[in-house]
């Protein structure tokens, strides 16, 4: 009886507020470090009428173009691939299988920024390139900046791009192909029609990292040449030596391109959920 | 004497070290509703899949409507069948599966105009009258716009069955239609295979619903270890079992409904 009468006294308590000192005192702290950092750019040895003056030459902004033309066409490359590669991978022969894994193996296990050089150098290695009915090119003509950068970072591309999907093709259930088989369809016929797109609404999120990585990798191009934004805010500053500013003009764009890829990536996996949930 | 709708020789499938099918032959008239009853392991699913070329036999034929399956005759033997050829085969049945295995990214009406429109590369307006159609005959036509996700296990096998007849097969073959069902949905399920039934399609029916064959079937057949151990009209079956082995299944099936 105490005992009702002593929780009922509870009932006509009010309630208080929980207070998160934790969050506080490390809100406080993150803002102060901050507003560290921004003072110490502000007062540090930084131009900034530079940076507005410089972010919009035509040098910078076709450096911006080119940055983007090539993450797109070495992504395309890599999807390509990539998707060959994966279906290898899945592949009931072994000789497909063997040579996708020598190739993932190959290509992931050496750094991009090797590849570029080499891929930049093939002339050393064979000074001619005979095309059957075209003719025969010197390998130092034909291996532009761009060329060479277009298979180093897209070949490479295609190696992540390979893992990616053949852990894509392998989420979609095997009934999946079953069902597609029984209704008469070919392989090719089902991976289009039924295997790919499921596949594909798995691959998306990855996919959209790899794109956005690959825009970043874009700038190693500029060690060979490729007239990509950093290259061209390098060539800036090696006239002028406002390092710092350009540095921050090139970093800009590169946030900005990755800024505007993001809403994109969301809108591709709304189309590709279709029938996902109730 | 017709040609029979499906006509099986001598039958091998091993999984392995494992056989699973030890030679089994049979004869299925056109028309005829034949329901294949066992406990699991007894190779009863891999008939159908075999049948359904979705499992390759190692020894034994099959002939459906006249077309022997997997293999063709050239210079006095049998050498196997192109991809493309085993693929337009696999249409002369339709398969309903355990597990519905609907297109989920597709609608109900867009699972069943998939195999006409990209199969049979049928004009898409004549095959979305008859698919409408298909699914009114599974009660499920105003259904037609929902995704899989959005449709009860019961709702879904009924659109696979749909999706199914929309290749308009001489055969069905159902392969545990009801097992992954909630009971509610069973009784809806049976319903539509029963209207089939009449329809005058020729059925084989993997199934542990012993009311349905019961009720359905003209003709029960019983497997054990991998061949087709009684095989009998369906009043003769359920009322005088031959086999001391069928007895002891009906037992244990029929007892364990009884007490439940």
């Amino acid at each position: 009886m105490t005992r009702t009468t002593e929780s009922s006294r509870l009932l006509a308590l009010p309630r208080g507020r929980h207070i998160a000192w934790t969050q506080i005192v490390s809100g406080v702290v993150l803002l102060a470090l901050c507003a560290w950092i921004i003072h110490a750019f502000a007062v540090g040895q930084i131009e900034w009428r530079y940076v507005g003056q410089f972010l919009f030459v035509p040098s910078i902004l076709r450096g911006v173009g080119a940055t983007l033309l090539m993450a797109v066409c070495a992504m395309a490359l890599g999807m390509v691939a990539g998707i060959i590669l994966a279906l290898g991978r899945l592949s009931t022969v072994w000789l497909p299988r063997i040579v996708s894994g020598l190739y993932v193996w190959l290509f992931r296990g050496v750094p991009v920024i090797l590849q570029l050089l080499i891929w930049f150098n093939l002339a050393l290695i064979f000074p001619h390139v005979t095309l059957p009915g075209i003719g025969s090119y010197r390998t130092v003509d034909l291996m532009t900046p761009f060329l060479s950068a277009l298979f180093g970072l897209g070949l490479n591309q295609a190696a992540y791009i390979a893992e990616i999907f053949r852990a894509g093709f392998q989420s979609v259930d095997r009934g999946q192909y079953e069902a597609a088989s029984a209704i008469g369809m070919t392989r090719l016929t089902a991976m289009r029609r039924i295997i790919f797109p499921q596949a594909f609404r798995t691959v998306i999120p990855p996919l959209g990292n790899e794109f956005i990585n690959m825009i970043k990798l874009t700038s190693l191009a500029s060690l060979i040449q490729y007239p990509e934004v950093l290259h061209n805010a390098e060539t800036i500053y090696y006239a002028n030596t406002r390092v710092i500013e350009l540095l921050i003009v090139a970093g800009f764009w590169y946030l900005a391109a990755v800024t505007v890829l993001s809403p994109l990536q969301h809108l591709l996996e709304r189309r590709f959920s279709r029938g996902k949930s109730a | 004497m017709t040609e029979p709708a499906i006509w099986i020789r001598n039958l091998h499938k091993s999984f392995g070290a494992n056989p699973v099918l030890r030679g089994v032959s049979l004869d299925i008239p056109p028309g005829q509703v034949v329901c294949v009853l066992g406990g699991s392991g007894s190779g009863k699913t891999t008939l159908l899949r075999c049948i359904a070329q979705l499992e390759t036999a190692e020894d034994g034929l099959i002939v459906m409507s006249g077309e022997l399956l997997g293999h063709q005759e050239r210079n006095g033997r049998l050498v196997p069948r192109s991809a493309r050829d085993i693929a337009r085969q696999r249409r002369l049945a339709g398969m309903v599966f355990q597990r519905f295995n609907l297109f989920p990214h597709m609608t109900a009406l867009e699972n069943v105009m998939e195999g006409p429109v990209r199969v049979q590369k049928r004009p898409a307006a004549d095959v979305k009258h008859e698919a409408l159609e298909l699914l009114r005959s599974v009660g499920l036509e105003h259904r037609a716009n929902h995704y899989p996700a959005q449709l009860s296990g019961g709702q879904q096998q009924r659109v696979a069955i749909a999706r199914a007849l929309a290749l308009k097969p001489a055969v069905m073959l159902f392969d545990e239609p009801t097992s992954a069902l909630d009971p509610e949905s069973v009784g809806d399920v049976l319903a539509v295979m029963q209207s089939v039934a009449a329809s005058g399609v020729t059925m084989l029916v993997v199934t542990h619903e012993l009311s349905f064959a019961r009720e359905v079937a003209d003709r029960i057949l019983f497997m054990d270890g991998g061949v087709i151990l009684e095989d009998a009209p369906t009043a003769d079956f359920f009322g005088t079992p031959r086999e001391e082995r069928t007895r002891a299944f009906l037992a244990a099936v029929l007892g364990k409904k009884s007490t439940a």
